[in-house]
Parts: structure tokens; sequence; C-alpha cells
């Protein structure tokens, strides 16, 4: 072996042994990093760091109480058998080595639409998106996609039920179920708006002063079909058959398992466990947790729990275990496997946008949005417009028609990466097709030759920022030309986006 | 029924008393199974669960509920569990934080 491959080897080795000992790490990290991932990415994490810092924050909350509710504070709050049995077994699978199934992360979605479409003189989307924010997002971004003259938009999108709902006195989570069952509601939240703001435009050009004079376009969407929300009643059936084949199998063997290792089923009912060395570390634990005060309990649970005695629980405790495993397995799978389907589910939407154009006709672009899953990782969107002049200039010979085109999107989710979050790649396509020669913003001069057709390709990387919904999309977009000029074009987008969906849930549950 | 130890799942009821558990969701499909003294099915949802405490049968009786959320984030599920002879009314929150995919809770009714 030469002396180069066996260095290559070295390498490989030290990167995997690396990427394995970073991976370990991950498998509990802080419920502050955990909370903030799941801030641009509501899936982040393991089962088990998910169950882990719930049952911290459920000590934490005992222990601080809730005035506000009426829950005095327990400052010795410390374990419960009945109801922290269900992270203690479900710790004990995961830490027993066999079930990788509790540390694999979920995904999150990649369909919602926050910027501002190509038609702008900044845009980072060839493509445009399904979904929109349910309350409100907005978006900064530089550069032009099929415009000859780039600049900055600010887009605000967002849908007029969600905020008024944000508003009111509604919460994030209570206005969904009020829709359910009020159906203008229902119907009214298919709506949504977007405006869209040109820095360039009006009296001091390069700032944003937000008045009427800097509106480039604006937008109405109504979602046709959009069932990915796991609460459509199209997933109902999903759900009852998940409830009878996995859900209640497991409820049975929790409660089987609960009488097995506890004395909970004893008259009177003991919370202590059966066996001696798990008792022997519950009581120390539980002694550690309640005189941790709120700011230490999760570093005492944490240090607990890396002090289970796996080793020593005796053969009965082992056997509950594996039966729990196969149970835990088939219920986080069967409801993985419903949340796979939704993700799968098809968006049909249709989208007005009026351009405001300086000095030249304004032009309204009808654009059909249809975008569906493949499994977790994959979302395909695809775009059919066509745009037409509100006004033709008296004495002009333009058509009606000014163009049509098509597009389609391909996103990947490229995984976490350190503490940003999910990285997105997205690799989109356009083709539209001139039908009346351009007009030289600013001017309104009709400029000749440009008819014909534009090809557009672009590859984008979407990365999350630590912190509240926000994402920075930068692309990079080669076109056989612009809408002005016939000459190949390769540019270079960035963005930020902020969707405050998330954030919003979090103030406002 | 009356509430032992501050503890809303730790219960004391009186041998024939008539137990009422409602449920409640929000922000999630509602996903409940439970299991009383070792039989149990999915919960519909509005419909209360109505038992009798028989302290010849189970003493004490054990009642675990699974809770599921259909969403990553946001879901509430409120017990609240009453008796016939009307001394308590427990009331339990169970809340979904940092995405879990369900919880467990189990009452334990102890026959007097």
């Amino acid at each position: 072996m030469s002396k180069s491959v066996r260095y290559l080897l070295l390498a490989i080795l030290l990167y995997f042994s690396g990427v394995v000992t970073a991976r370990s790490q991950e498998k509990l990290r802080s419920c502050d990093e955990l909370a903030e991932l799941q801030q641009t990415n509501p899936r982040a994490g393991s089962y088990y760091e998910k169950q882990f810092c719930d049952t911290a924050r459920q000590i934490k909350e005992a222990k601080s109480g809730n005035p506000a509710a009426g829950i005095q504070p327990i400052p010795k709050a410390g374990l419960n058998l009945r109801r922290h049995f269900y992270f203690f077994v479900f710790a004990l699978v995961g830490k027993s080595g066999r079930a990788s199934y509790i540390v694999d992360a979920e995904e999150a979605r990649t369909d919602k639409q926050v910027g501002a479409t190509d038609a702008n003189a900044g845009s980072t989307s060839l493509t445009t998106k399904g979904s929109v924010p349910s309350v409100l997002g907005f978006a900064v971004e530089n550069g032009a996609l099929t415009k000859t003259t780039s600049g900055t938009t600010i887009t605000f999108r967002g849908n007029p039920m969600g905020i008024i709902k944000a508003l009111g006195k509604t919460g994030f989570i209570q206005s969904y179920d009020e829709e359910v069952n009020d159906r203008t509601t229902h119907l009214l939240r298919k709506f949504c708006f977007s405006l869209s703001f040109d820095a360039n435009r009006g009296a001091t050009p390069g700032t944003f002063t937000g008045d009427l004079q800097q509106v480039s376009s604006y937008s109405f969407r109504y979602d046709i079909i959009n069932k990915g929300d796991p609460r459509d009643q199209k997933y109902k059936k999903d759900w009852d058959a998940f409830l009878t084949g996995a859900g209640q199998p497991l409820a049975d063997q929790l409660q089987t398992s609960l009488l097995a290792l506890t004395n909970l089923g004893q008259n009177p009912p003991n919370a202590s466990w059966k066996d001696a060395s798990l008792e022997e570390w519950y009581g120390k634990a539980d002694q550690a947790v309640s005189n941790a005060t709120v700011a230490d309990v999760e570093a005492t649970l944490r240090e607990m729990l890396s002090q289970v005695p796996l080793s020593k629980l005796s053969s009965d405790t082992q056997n509950e275990i594996r039966k729990l495993d196969l149970r835990f397995q088939a219920y986080l799978k069967t409801r993985e496997d419903i949340l796979e389907n939704v993700s799968k589910s098809s968006i049909l939407t249709l989208e007005y946008t009026n351009n405001r154009q300086i000095n030249a006709p304004d032009l309204s672009n009808f654009k059909l949005i249809a975008a569906t899953g493949f499994g977790r990782r994959v979302d395909l969107t695809a775009n059919a417009s066509f745009t037409i002049f509100n006004t033709i200039p008296p004495g002009s010979n333009l058509n009606r028609v000014r163009d049509f085109s098509i597009s389609t999107q391909i996103d990947a989710r490229a995984g976490q990466v350190g503490g940003l979050g999910m990285i997105v790649f997205s690799l989109s396509g356009k083709y539209e097709r001139m039908m009346e020669n351009a007009t030289v913003p600013g001017s309104g001069t009709s400029m000749m030759n440009t008819k014909g057709d534009i090809a557009v390709g672009q590859l984008k990387l979407t990365v999350p920022v630590k912190g509240s919904g926000v994402k920075i999309p930068i692309s990079l977009t080669i076109a056989n030309r612009t809408e002005l000029i016939k000459e190949r074009e390769v540019r270079g987008n960035i963005g930020i986006t902020f969707d405050l969906d998330s954030i919003f849930a979090k103030l406002k549950p | 029924m009356k509430i032992r130890n501050n503890d809303p799942l730790d219960l004391e009821g009186d041998n024939s008393e008539t137990i009422t558990v409602k449920v409640q969701s929000s922000g999630t499909q509602f996903l409940v199974n439970y299991v009383l003294d070792g039989a149990g099915s999915p919960l519909s949802a509005g419909q209360p669960l109505v038992f009798t405490l028989d302290k010849s049968k189970h003493d004490p009786s054990i009642l675990t509920f699974l809770v599921t959320f259909s969403d990553p984030a946001g879901g509430v599920y409120r017990f609240e569990v009453t008796g016939s002879n009307n001394v308590d009314t427990s009331i339990y929150v169970v809340t979904q934080s940092f995405g879990i995919p369900g919880n467990s809770v189990t009452y334990t009714f102890d026959v007097v």
C-alpha cells in the first residue's frame, strides 16, 4: 500500500471517527440548542432528545409553578412515575443500544414561498412555491433573475385571516381548530396576499420607505388543493388505523410494563421500581432532581441518566424493555409513515400578480403552482403562467399577451449542518416565451427585437440561521439572455427571509 | 374522589363511585388510547370515559392514557377527572414541547 493511500485511509478514518463522535454528542444536545434548532425546523432533533427536554421542562414548570394558571410552585418537585414512566422506559429502550430509530432526526417542510417571484428586480426564486406563511413572512432579496436591471425587493407575504387571528385574542393553535369547524373561516384561510417594494423606486432611491411609489407588485393567491397538514380530514382514516394498529398495542404494553416494573399496582399504590438496581438509581436521581434549582434541572437529569445501571438490570426488566422496544418502534414508524404521506401530498394554487411598471403598462400575471413531495427529503414544484398587458397604449400595435412560461424546481434537504439546521439544495429551470418586445424600465421605451425565448437555470442553497424563522437563500442563475439583452448572463443572488409562523406559535400557542 | 399528595394523577375514590374522565385536545388530531385495568381502546373526541370503581375487582384501579401528537409542534391534551361523590376535580395537561410525538400518563385510583 503506498504512503499516499495510507494517508488517505487514515484521513477517512479520522473523518468518520469525528462524524461518529459528533453524532454521539448530538444524541443529547442541550435543550436550549434543540429549541433554537426547532425555531427554524420544528421537527429537528431525535426522539430521545425531545422526550428528555420535554421531561426536564415538566419538572422545571412544576418547580416554578404557574401563578396565572393557579398552579403553585413546588420547589422540591422531582421525578414522578405516574407522569414520567413513559420517558424512563423510552430512555431505557434508547439507551439499550438496540433502538436506532430513537435517534433518527425528523425533517421539515420546504414548500413555503416567502420572498418575491422572479418578475421582480430582486428575487431568489425562479419557481414559486405552493405554500405561504400562515400568518406573515417577509423577505429582502437582491438581484434580478430574468430582468435586466437588478435591484432590492422587500416582500411581505401573509394570510389575512391568520393576521386577524394573530392580532386578536385567539392563539395560533386555537385559531386552526376554529377554522376546521367554521366553513367561512376555513375558506378565507385559503386566500393570501403579498406586497413587494422596490427600494430603488420613489423619491429616495436606495432607501426603503414603504410608500406607494415603491410598490413594485402585489399578488393574491388561492389554494385550490392543499393537503399538507396532518390535521386535514383526508388523513382521519390513517390516524384511526394508527390508533387501533399501533397506539393501542403500545398503550396496552405501557400498562402491562408499568405493572410489571413498578409497584404502582400495589395496594396502596407505591411509586417505586421493582428492580432493585433501578430503584436504587431512581431514588438517587429523584433526590438529586428534587434538590436541583430550576436552572440545574436539565444538567442534573442529564447526569443522572448517564448513571442508569443498564448492565445490572434484572432479566425481567430487560424482557419488558424488549417488549416495549417493539411497540415503540411500530408506534413511531406508523406515525412517521402518516407524516411522510402528508409530506407527499399535493398542493395546487392559483396566483394573480400585478406588476407595476414605471412609464409602461402594468402587467398581470396568472400562475398555476403545483407541488408535491417525494418522501421526506425531496419536493417537486412546477409553475405555468402567462402575462398580459393591463392596458394597450393608444397607437401601439402590442398584442395583449406579453409572455408565457413554465418552470420546475426540485428541493432536496441536505441534512443538519452544525448548529445551523436543515440546509436545502434546489435546482430549478424555467422557459419563457416573450411574445412582445420588452420595455426599458423607467423610460417605457419598447426595446426592438427582444421577442423570443429565455431559458434560465438556477442552483440555490437555502441556509437557516440560528434564531427565529430566518433563512438565507443564495442562488446562482445562468440564463441564455435577459429580457432586454440577448446575451448569456450569469448572476449570483442573495436574500434573507423571515417566516413568523414559528415565532408566533411560540409566543401565542 | 380525592386528590392525594397534591398529585392530580394520584387519586382516591369510594367503592362504587362513578369516575368521569373528559379529554380535550387542541392543535392536534384527537389521538388518544386508554387502558383501564388491562382493557382499553381508542377514545373518540368528545366522548368521556365513564367507569365505576369496584374494590372487589381492582384496587387500585389503574388507568393509562397514551396521547399522540399529529403535528410537529403545538399540541395540547387536557384531562379532567371527576367523581360522582364530587370532592375534587383533577386537571392535568399534557403539552407537546420540543416536538415529542406522544406521551403517556397513568392515574391510580386507590379504592377506599
